[in-house]
């Protein structure tokens, strides 16, 4: 993949990174945009070795994931969390606010949880292409996404109607 | 029921962020700055390249003239044993050992002169073109 095409992917495919991406920092979005730049870079520099362009948007994932946990591992716990409580800017308000449950059930999970629900139930990934983006056994993914469906059973009572 | 309803959640989920064009502009920005860097990665590769291409032409030219000198230095060295002084008997023992050393030493010496020498003319040449 040249430039061109990269650059021609990563502007019809980046909102939905940052989505992603977004969720799975628990609603810090100043964080997840960061990550997804950090991701692409990574992409952009590799991009030229890599052949198998129907699986692309699996590799850009696979990136982000494990861009999230090596970030993940160089920050304290729940650092996302505790900022958007305190946060004071009018746009992070409403977006955090207008989550503020979903935020605070995701950060229930554990990242690997975080990581399998939202690829799963978000992005729409099968088990075995999780298993291929986070490098875990299909069994891993399973008993992941399951824990993660336990964990966020409180939050889905709350949600009587599935919104925010 | 549930999954539905998490999958329902998740996929409404539409949070308020930056700009998609502050977005790119940051991100071509560095993509920019890497582009930069892989360039001058690149050049120093080829600088490199050309200096190990010299210092190799160096070291087999340096090879054939050792070659070619090798008969002249025994003899040399033949002659400086017919004079009979201390240092001539040890070279009599270790005559070819010592020519080889000699010409080992001296095409080193010159192969990797080379080497330096063309690293450091083509930084000068990058330099004399960046002004």
């Amino acid at each position: 993949m040249d430039r061109g095409r990269f650059i021609q992917y990563v502007e019809s495919n980046q909102r939905e990174l940052r989505r992603f991406l977004t969720a799975l920092c628990c609603g810090d979005s100043a964080l997840a945009d960061d990550l997804a730049q950090e991701t692409l870079v990574k992409a952009y520099l590799a991009c030229d070795s890599f052949r198998e362009e129907c699986r692309f948007t699996s590799w850009i994932y696979r990136i982000a994931c494990n861009t999230f946990i090596s970030n993940r591992r160089s920050r304290t716990l729940s650092e996302p969390l505790s900022e958007a409580a305190c946060m004071a800017s009018g746009e992070r308000a409403d977006s955090t606010f207008e989550y503020d449950h979903l935020y605070k059930a995701l950060d229930l999970l554990s990242p690997k949880e975080r990581t399998a629900i939202l690829l799963h139930y978000m992005q729409g990934y099968s088990v075995a292409e999780i298993a291929g983006i986070t490098g875990s056994s299909e069994e891993a993914v399973k008993q992941q996404l399951s824990r993660g469906r336990q964990h966020l059973k409180g939050f889905l009572t709350e949600q009587p109607y599935g919104g925010r | 029921m549930e999954e539905d309803r998490l999958k329902a959640i998740l996929q409404d989920f539409s949070p308020v962020m930056a700009p998609d064009d502050t977005f790119m502009s940051r991100l071509e920005e560095k993509l920019r700055s890497v582009e930069l860097v892989k360039q001058q990665l690149e050049q120093q590769r080829r600088r490199n390249r050309l200096a190990i291409v010299l210092a190799a032409l160096a070291g087999f030219v340096c090879g054939i003239v050792s070659a070619l000198c090798y008969p002249r230095l025994l003899a040399a060295i033949t002659d400086a044993v017919t004079a009979g002084t201390a240092a001539a008997r040890f070279i009599t023992t270790y005559g070819s050992e010592v020519a080889l050393s000699i010409l080992c030493m001296a095409a080193a010496t010159v192969t990797y002169t080379v080497y330096d020498i063309t690293l450091l003319l083509s930084r000068r040449a990058v330099q004399f073109s960046a002004k």
